[in-house]
């Protein structure tokens, strides 16, 4: 063993040149067996099969993956604009709505005093499929956020933004419409609607 | 004698043959699967769109804008409603062919379960009990043939300028395959039983009752989906009366008087089983509605 290794080490350091026949012995006879694992020919094409295989199986399934990602995107990405119309369509609406349209069915036109009835209601907070919802009054216009006052019952007639709904979102989009805002005034033993012009914000979760 | 010749296929061959073959099938049918995908999104999709333009004929379009979608070949659109779900709003889901399923939450779709064609006529109406409740979206694929109606309807009807809906004196002048309407006592596959403002529907010996712009709801819907709606809008009806309350409330600080709510209490605790029910809230609501008409001016509730 040790004098054919010797052998071998002479041919390799190229005092000898192999010829293919020999080299072709060589790997039969692998005197090295304890460091290289001795396989035969028919056992080493099935591992290059074997080794084909994962790589054409693994190429599929990448192009598999490129093709689902693709799609996956431009779902979201349609998803995230029908939402969006969505969203414009509902804010241009909303002061229409049922719930905070004016009394006498004026167009364009939020009740102020049915906005505390909604604030109230907790099953409002999941009907509408957005994240927030906030009337903005004229006095909060050119207010920071932390400038502002939020109504409440108590405080009707000195406040800048009713926050109807909120909710945690990642990533939100706010979109913003104009509306009249109205509420009944009592002066002088009379009673009347008071309006002014409001911002309604509402947002909505961008995804994708 | 016989040839002994063979064609010899070495192992490489039978392992590319087979590997060839298991990659050709495994393509064939991930190329299928992403086409069928790729069409339930589109389906969809189409319904995600069909939900925003029932919002685009709500509030200040309502009964002003119809709409006529035509689609590219026939199309099998699938609704359904559920009350009890979406709590205490209830919601309704629209589905295209086998894409998927699209929830419907704050609008009332008025349609068969199961409605079939290239063109999808669609309007709406306001509800109202007392106040506005919502909007109703009825929706429509086949013709239909309105035998001697009433003029109230004829006029909204024509008004809306809807290619599926005719007008006809007596049920033998209506079209073929048409659904006829009888607003009298004819032989017809709907008949309407009352006048414009309430009555009763007959369709496929159902019947369903109506009040108001509901009576278009129960010629266009099937009776389970008309009932599921009667009680997603009755929810609402008295989600709003809380709003309303509160609005009260405040509006009293201001010198407003009114009795309104312990009336819409009442109504609101009225019990709605069926729309049986809807007729008989609908003459308390007539009353309440009465006592807001008579508020001073800047005291309305509604």
């Amino acid at each position: 063993m040790k004098k054919e290794f010797k052998k071998i080490k002479k041919e390799f350091s190229g005092k000898g040149q192999l010829k293919k026949a020999q080299l072709k012995i060589q790997v039969h006879k692998n005197p090295l067996g304890f460091l290289v694992p001795e396989f035969s020919k028919s056992q080493l094409k099935i591992q290059e099969m074997s080794f084909m295989i994962v790589a054409v199986v693994l190429f599929f399934v990448l192009v598999g993956l490129f093709g689902f990602s693709v799609l996956y995107s431009n779902i979201l990405k349609n998803a995230d604009v029908i939402n969006e119309e969505r969203t414009y369509l509902l804010v241009n609406n909303f002061a229409n709505s049922p719930e905070l349209n004016c009394a006498g069915g004026k167009t364009n036109c939020v009740d102020a005093d049915k906005i505390i009835g909604l604030m109230n209601n907790k099953n409002y907070q999941n009907f509408w499929e957005i994240t927030s919802l906030e009337v903005l009054k004229q006095s909060g216009f050119n207010k920071t956020e932390a400038e502002m006052t939020e109504c409440s019952m108590d405080n009707l007639n000195d406040c800048d933004k009713f926050l109807i709904i909120r909710k945690n979102a990642e990533n939100e989009e706010k979109i913003a419409s104009f509306a009249a805002i109205c509420r009944s005034e009592y002066e002088n033993y009379y009673n009347y609607e008071k309006c002014e012009i409001a911002k309604l914000i509402v947002g909505r979760e961008v995804k994708g | 004698m016989k040839s002994k010749k063979g064609i010899e296929l070495g192992f490489n061959w039978i392992f590319a043959i087979s590997v060839g073959i298991v990659i050709l099938f495994l393509s064939i049918y991930a190329a299928t699967r992403f086409v069928s995908t790729g069409e339930k999104f589109r389906y969809t999709e189409g319904a995600a769109e069909i939900v925003n333009l029932f919002s685009s004929l709500e509030g200040r379009f309502a009964s002003k804008k119809p709409a006529e979608i035509n689609f590219r070949e026939d199309a099998k659109l699938y609704f359904d409603c559920d009350e009890l779900s979406n709590r205490p709003f209830g919601k309704q889901t629209v589905q295209i062919d086998d894409g998927g399923k699209i929830s419907i939450k704050t609008n009332y779709v008025f349609s068969e379960n199961e409605i079939e064609g290239k063109n999808l006529y669609v309007f709406s109406k306001p509800f109202s009990l007392g106040y506005n409740v919502g909007d109703l979206i009825i929706l429509s694929m086949e013709n239909y043939c309105f035998v001697d109606s009433m003029d109230e309807i004829k006029d909204e009807i024509i008004d809306l300028n809807l290619n599926n809906i005719k007008f006809v004196d007596d049920v033998s002048d209506c079209e073929e395959g048409s659904i006829s309407v009888c607003f009298n006592n004819g032989n017809c596959n709907i008949k309407v039983v009352g006048n414009y403002e309430s009555g009763k529907v007959i369709k496929n010996e159902n019947e369903v009752y109506y009040t108001g712009n509901l009576l278009f709801g129960a010629i266009f819907s099937s009776a389970d989906i008309y009932e599921c709606n009667v009680k997603r809008l009755t929810s609402r009806f008295k989600e709003l009366a809380l709003i309303y309350r509160d609005k009260i409330k405040i509006i009293e600080t201001r010198g407003c008087e009114s009795d309104i709510d312990i009336k819409l209490d009442l109504a609101r605790e009225f019990e709605i089983n069926s729309s049986e029910n809807l007729i008989i809230l609908m003459e308390n609501v007539k009353e309440i509605d009465e006592i807001n008409k008579r508020q001073q001016d800047g005291c309305e509730v509604w």
